[in-house]
């Protein structure tokens, strides 16, 4: 094992570093150079968790240099996370999608309950078979029977799906903002960082969206934003990843949870320790965007096992709130996160009989995707 | 509600990392000491691979840095057996009681060469003592001699008068003006020798020995006597091409031959015998002593004295800052960095590593760093280093005609003049001669060479030039045939610049300098070639300088002139007659019949045929006869003497047992041994030894046919060897005749045998089975069979069976090997291109391929198509251009006046003169290797003019001349394999046919006419010019419009893929260059990854050019 800066590699001795970091990991060691030139690791330390800034920081600089006072902000609502939506899979069961739809319109739960939602955010996973090429693991035994294809063709564009989803954001819409991240399997680039899901591919969402060539800074309705992607919501930054950069990150920890590894990835202040070894990755030369230069306050990861949620603090008074989102295809489960007092609250929708079914069917063919 | 989203910085443009160097950061390092000799730690820290950890996505990386700290693990043990100390330079001292009076002094000699002490003639002999002391030996008191024929009428008593009339002749004639104290001539004998050349009847005869004082003197005695100008009483009569001599030979050899010295045995000298020299020392061996030779013990190589001595090897190797597009020249490039390791013979890690550096350079692990400010500095303390390491061996990649002259020059100009001197004498300057090398084996070659007096040299480069046929020599492509393992090769314009960056990038440099010095010692270890050359100096008895530095010949006359030695035989100096061209037939090939043996084919081979068939047949000089001595003694026809079939005359071996006969006897039996033990070996190691050691007996054996025919050479005697040929002749024919008269149907067997092809020592056979068991049993029979019929020790031997069997022409053939009827051994092919240098490498893999689909599979249809879907890929231009380069080195240069170039125009010299034109910083100089590919160019241009840089050609799209790859490269190999099998007509069919009508090209963006075109975007979707100012930058016309989200998911799969094949390679170069901090520099002409990755890096900005087309159209918005 090796420790590696800018001078050089040193082999490493004593600790066995194996079950705290994976390749990739940026860290201090203290230790000793062995008479054999090893390093023998006494403790390590990582780079902890950076500044962390002030809620509404970024609004407050832009508005005192335009010499403006801050405005009365009223209270914040709830940002609603939602990943996997498996658009396109075999199944072709829409119902739930409708359900969401209806759900987060206020259609079918009181108006209390959703009109208190404020954002809506997916994170990744909109299409079941989105991605121009599969995603790394499949990628062999695809390359495999690559021969037989007609290369000329692509044959994975299906138009359905798309349309599905251009649908489905133009019905949430009217109603609530979006910020959509592209996930592993998108219809975008691979290597991270995946570029935003380009809205020819939207024809009718796109009119929510404001022009490419245009202002980057702000939004109105529909936001389609690159992964990982660091943002501001309601004043607090936010940073959010289609969940690749955490599953890929699990394959190397046995009995890893989703948070833990966001948590530690944080703690790295590197967001994609595993690119470009397992992770497709871009070479950048100058800056490394997958490089966390501040400490975010809301960091979600999406199409996870699991939800979970977990508050970590910082010496530095840094208060991070980590979210893990599950697809929403295996569990139907929105994510609700209250934007003022950090409640984390799940919800589930279509429970009932018929539901389950539909669910352990959805589970068992997953399932037999992975095997 | 207000958010505020930033979005993730865009992508940087892939920027050429060869040319932008701006990422390396410094990070100042604490100025850490590497703690050494503290001792406190002993248990040594478990090492930790990186691949069995869990975490780690790394596979196991053979990463230099990584080997180099571990080296200086097992110095511990070292340490306590108080042998070697880690970085300590120093040799062990000498035993506080050693004493000339109570101890042996034993030693391994290394090195033997004449030189004085005290006035008089001596023989050096450097050597180590296993205990590692170096020694320096000055063996005094032997004389060297010459013989001369003695006379009709000369007498015993006549010896003393003829010494004085040689005396004062020689006096008279070469008019010493001084009367020097020592005479000349020291003493004439008479004694009984007998001639080497022809049978003399077992007769001996008076010969005069003439004795001198000093050897240097002893050519001008011999011409003196030659030439008749020393005729003692006119006894001599005269003749014209002069009197004839015998036994010429180098004084150092003749030394080694009568005291049975061979090269790199131990020689022994009792205690009380010797005196050792303390005052007046010639060199800085621990131990230099003098003795007379008649005291000095030399130990026969076996058993005990087999073993060798703890040698030092030090390997090094030097960077220059060279300047751009320049060889780097001694007088302006100063020498930056000189890396060195020096390890023990019989440890498996150096116990030195070192660098010494111009300027700062950051701490390597396990790694002693010299800095200097001045190179004048960094040269003298190099030189100190030399002297106290005291390096047995030297060895290094062309160190001979690189750093050696490199360093010298360069303190030449630096005018340093305690510089040169490098040897163990103290006041023999190191200095470099050219000299000129010319072998039949091994063809003309100019060398420099650089005298290190008591120490051996060895360069891997010409170690490996000689003994391995590659296809490629530079150090890179050599290790990843051997070592498996490629090095980063970064060009030598890249160095300067790592210089004059800081002492980070100066410690790149230095690891990277440290593993050029370090691989050689890798390869030395894997090659075994101090071993197998060790061998080879014992086996032959020559110096183990003369294996390198000389051809074969000396090698056999060392042989020669010991045996002779032994049977009191003289060699005649014959008069060299240059190359006569006097040509005598050589071996024969039975015609091939050609064609695809879906049969197995026997083998059948004579074991070592030439030797054998001078061993049966008693050939030797010793047993030579004319036609007069076959009268004078009266002999008898096949029982004291034979003809051979080509009418020359020798002894049977009941008369006389020839010299030769047992030289190889001896060379076969030891052969025989080697063999023996390698097949009980199981250690891997070991096994390469006996491996080597057999080859080089099988080596020594068979030169000695080829020493008798080479006419130029010392001892010519074509008698013995187109008699020899003419045996073997007979042989193939008789074999041949023998086999296809017993396996008949009319004899009972099932088929009637055919020999289809035969070559000087071989004949295959077809037993007409289709059973592979049986064609071996069959084989074996015939073999015994056979070989009953020639008179020992002649023996035909099977060793294999081909099945199936493609014979495509005289000595080119390709089969499947098989040795044993269950499993095929390898895939043998002869004389087909597959390493041929100048082909490119698509030429390689279709041909292997085809091969062994046609071979191992068997699938003829299969191969077929392959071939056809190949040469189609290669039209429509889809292969990738890593596989159509070919690199070839630039040797020669044009100088100023238009001299010294190649003579025909050759496309790798022109392109790098097209090169130079376009940027001379980065065109390839003098000695670089060029990569280039044919391009398509004007109908009727020269192929030379097509030449083109691959990275030229991949950024500005030339189109590749696809038919030239078809035609020139292709074709001719293709058809070769296919015709035998399929015949002319349809083989022919492979290469036209209407796989070869769809063909692309691509557009260049450069030359030609597209200098007058104007360049419009075509829609995405029908490749319709987009003129109208609206579309203009758009992607899609207005008519693909409702396409539009198609379209860009097709550009999308397009870089998607690109991405991920780029990503791909750029980690693979990563993980090559051993460090994921640093950018790739690595710009190897010789590695495919380097195009693909250029070529990908290129694809994935086009792509993502095309991509943002879409941002542009006017159709989003």
């Amino acid at each position: 094992m090796v420790l590696e800066d800018e001078s050089g590699r040193l082999h490493i001795a004593g600790l066995p570093l194996h079950r705290h970091y994976v390749t990739g990991c940026i860290l201090a060691a203290l230790g000793t150079e062995e008479a054999d030139g090893t390093f023998r690791i006494v403790a390590t330390h990582t780079a902890g968790l950076p500044r962390q800034p002030l809620r509404w920081e970024r609004d407050e600089i832009t508005l005192s240099r335009q010499k403006q006072i801050a405005p009365q902000r009223e209270r914040a609502g709830k940002l609603a996370i939602v990943s996997g939506l498996n658009l396109g899979a075999e199944d072709g069961n829409e119902l739930w999608l409708d359900l969401l739809v209806e759900y987060l319109t206020g259609e079918a739960s009181t108006q209390d309950e959703s009109s208190k939602i404020t954002r809506l955010v997916i994170a990744g996973g909109s299409l079941a078979r989105g991605s121009p090429i599969l995603p790394r693991d499949e990628f062999e035994a695809q390359k495999l029977s690559a021969e037989d294809e007609n290369a000329d063709e692509p044959t994975w564009y299906e138009p359905e799906p798309m349309a599905c989803l251009d649908e489905f954001l133009c019905d949430i819409l009217p109603t609530l903002p979006i910020t959509m991240l592209p996930g592993a399997r998108d219809p975008t680039n691979v290597a991270l960082p995946q570029q935003p899901i380009h809205p020819t591919l939207l024809p009718n969402t796109k009119f929510y969206a404001e022009p490419l060539r245009e202002s980057k800074e702000s939004l109105n309705g529909f936001d389609a934003v690159t992964n990982p992607w660091v943002g501001d919501i309601d004043g607090y930054r936010v940073l959010g990843t289609g969940g690749q950069t955490v599953t890929d990150l699990l394959k190397y920890i046995k009995h890893g949870k989703s948070v833990d590894a966001m948590e530690n990835m944080l703690q790295w202040r590197c967001v994609a320790p595993t690119a470009p070894d397992t992770l497709w990755c871009y070479p950048f030369q100058d800056k490394d965007p997958l490089m966390l230069t501040e400490c975010p306050h809301i960091y979600f990861a999406g199409c996870q096992k699991k939800f979970d949620k977990k508050i970590i603090e910082g010496p530095a008074g840094q208060k991070v709130l980590l979210v893990s989102v599950p697809k929403f295809r295996l569990s139907c489960e929105i994510v609700l996160v209250d934007m003022e007092s950090w409640d984390v609250e799940v919800v589930k929708l279509g429970a009932g009989k018929a539901g389950k079914e539909k669910r352990a069917k959805v589970r068992a063919e997953e399932g037999k995707e992975l095997a | 509600m207000a958010g505020t989203v930033t979005r993730a910085p865009a992508k940087r443009v892939l920027a050429e990392t060869l040319k932008t160097r701006t990422n390396v950061q410094a990070s100042p390092r604490s100025a850490k000491k590497l703690k050494l000799d503290d001792g406190t730690d002993k248990s040594r820290p478990p090492v930790k691979t990186a691949n069995d950890s869990l975490g780690s996505s790394q596979p196991a990386p053979s990463q230099f840095e990584e080997t180099l700290h571990q080296m200086s693990q097992g110095m511990e043990t070292l340490r306590s057996q108080n042998t070697e100390k880690d970085q300590q330079w120093r040799r062990p001292a000498l035993p506080a009681d050693f004493d000339e009076m109570t101890h042996n002094l034993v030693f391994q000699q290394i090195e033997c060469e004449d030189g004085t002490i005290n006035d008089r003639a001596a023989v050096k002999l450097f050597g180590v003592t296993e205990t590692g002391h170096s020694v320096l030996l000055h063996v005094t008191g032997f004389l060297h001699y010459f013989y001369v024929a003695a006379p009709i009428g000369f007498h015993t008593g006549d010896c003393e008068q003829y010494k004085q009339f040689l005396e004062a002749e020689y006096r008279k004639q070469f008019q010493q003006k001084q009367y020097s104290q020592h005479s000349v001539i020291a003493s004439v004998q008479m004694c009984m020798r007998e001639n080497i050349l022809r049978f003399q009847g077992n007769q001996k005869s008076p010969y005069l020995k003439i004795s001198v004082h000093d050897p240097k003197t002893i050519g001008r005695v011999r011409t003196m006597v030659q030439r008749g100008n020393a005729n003692y009483k006119r006894l001599w009569p005269a003749r014209e091409d002069g009197i004839l001599t015998f036994d010429n030979i180098a004084y150092v050899l003749r030394f080694m031959i009568d005291t049975k010295v061979t090269g790199m045995c131990w020689v022994e000298v009792p205690a009380g015998k010797y005196s050792i020299i303390n005052d007046g020392r010639q060199s800085n061996c621990q131990i230099e002593a003098q003795i007379h030779y008649t005291d000095l013990i030399a130990h026969q190589s076996e058993g005990e004295w087999a073993k060798i001595a703890p040698l030092r090897i030090l390997s090094f190797d030097i960077e220059c800052a060279g300047r751009k597009g320049i060889f780097p020249e001694a007088n302006v490039d100063p020498v930056i960095q000189i890396a060195n390791v020096v390890t023990r013979y019989g440890e498996e890690k150096p116990f030195i590593r070192n660098v010494f550096c111009l300027d700062t350079v950051s701490h390597i692990v396990a790694t002693e760093i010299l800095s200097f400010q001045t190179e004048s500095e960094m040269l003298m303390k190099w030189r100190e280093f030399v002297e106290e390491a005291d390096p047995d061996v030297v060895i290094g990649y062309n160190i001979n005609n690189f750093d050696f002259p490199y360093l010298l020059d360069r303190a030449k100009h630096l005018k340093l003049q305690k510089f040169p001197y490098w040897t163990r004498l103290k006041n023999v300057q190191t200095k470099v001669e050219t000299s000129h090398f010319s072998s039949k084996q091994l063809g003309n070659r100019d060398t420099k060479n650089t005298n290190t007096n008591g120490r051996v040299q060895l360069d891997l480069l010409q170690l490996i030039q000689r003994d391995h046929n590659l296809r490629s020599y530079t150090l890179n492509s050599v290790c990843a045939h051997f070592l498996k393992e490629q090095k980063e090769d970064v060009h030598y314009s890249m160095i300067t610049e790592l210089f004059n960056g800081d002492s980070n990038s100066r410690r790149r440099l230095a690891v990277y300098c440290l593993k050029d010095a370090y691989l050689p010692q890798r390869l030395l270890d894997k090659l075994m070639c101090l071993v197998n050359y060790t061998e080879m100096a014992r086996v032959t008895g020559v110096p183990f300088n003369y294996l390198l530095a000389r051809g074969q010949q000396i090698r056999f006359l060392s042989q020669l002139f010991r045996k002779a030695l032994d049977h009191q035989l003289v060699v005649p100096d014959l008069p060299n007659r240059g190359d006569s061209g006097d040509q005598y037939e050589g071996a024969t090939v039975i015609e091939p019949k050609r064609g695809y043996y879906k049969r197995p084919i026997a083998t059948l081979d004579f074991a070592s045929l030439y030797p054998s068939i001078m061993q049966a047949h008693n050939l030797c000089y010793t047993t030579w006869l004319d036609k007069q001595t076959v009268e004078k003694l009266k002999m008898k026809l096949d029982e004291d003497y034979i003809v051979t079939p080509n009418g020359d005359m020798f002894c049977t071996a009941k008369t006389r047992k020839g010299l030769l006969t047992e030289i190889l006897e001896e060379l076969l039996g030891a052969r025989k041994r080697a063999k023996r033990e390698l097949a009980v070996e199981t250690d891997p190691f070991k096994k390469a030894v006996l491996n080597g050691r057999q080859l080089a007996l099988k080596i020594s054996a068979n030169s000695v046919y080829g020493l008798t025919g080479a006419t130029n050479g010392k001892l010519p005697c074509l008698a013995i060897a187109s008699s020899t040929t003419s045996f073997g002749r007979q042989m193939i024919e008789r074999a041949k005749a023998e086999v296809e008269a017993k396996y008949t149907i009319a004899n009972g067997y099932t088929h009637d045998a055919e020999v289809i092809y035969g070559d000087t020592d071989s004949v295959m056979v077809r037993f007409g089975t289709p059973e592979l068991a049986e064609a071996m049993k069959l084989g074996e029979e015939a073999a015994e069979y056979v070989s009953s019929k020639f008179v020992k020790p002649i023996k035909l031997e099977f060793e294999k069976v081909y099945f199936p069997y493609l014979l495509i022409n005289k000595k080119r053939y390709a089969g499947l090997y098989w040795t044993n009827p269950n499993k095929w051994d390898k895939m043998d092919t002869k004389g087909i291109e597959t390493v041929r240098r100048d082909n490119c490498r698509l030429v390689q893999t279709v041909i292997e391929t085809s091969l062994r689909m046609l071979l191992i599979d068997q699938d003829e249809a299969g191969a077929q198509r392959f071939v056809k879907d190949t040469i189609s890929d290669l039209l429509q231009n889809k292969v990738d251009l890593s596989n159509l380069v070919i690199t070839k080195a630039l040797t020669k240069k044009e100088d100023q006046e238009g001299k010294g170039g190649y003579t025909n125009r050759q496309a790798h010299a022109e392109l790098a003169e097209r090169m130079k034109k376009r940027d001379a910083g980065s065109a390839p100089g003098l000695g670089d290797r060029v990569a280039y590919v044919m391009i398509r160019s004007a109908a009727g241009a020269k192929n030379f003019e097509k030449s083109e840089d691959p990275i030229y050609v991949l950024e500005n799209n030339i189109p590749i001349d696809t038919r030239y790859y078809l035609d020139n490269q292709l074709s001719k190999p293709l058809i070769r394999i296919f015709e035998p099998i399929l015949g002319e007509k349809k083989a022919a069919s492979l290469l036209t046919g209407d796989h070869t009508r769809t063909i692309t090209v691509a557009a260049p963006t450069m030359g030609g006419l597209m200098k007058f075109a104007k360049r419009t975007q075509t829609c995405m979707g029908c490749k319709k010019p987009m003129t109208d100012l609206l579309e203009k930058d758009g992607a899609v016309c207005d008519n693909c419009r409702p396409r539009v989200a198609q379209l860009y998911a097709k550009s999308l799969a397009k870089i998607s893929a690109l991405e991920v094949r780029f990503s791909r390679l750029w980690t693979q170069c990563q993980r090559c260059q051993g460090s994921v901090h640093c950018e790739v520099i690595c710009a190897a002409r010789d590695c495919p990854i380097f195009y693909m990755r250029i070529k990908a890096r290129k694809d994935v900005e086009d792509a993502g050019r095309e991509l943002k087309r879409f941002d542009m159209d006017a159709a989003i918005w």
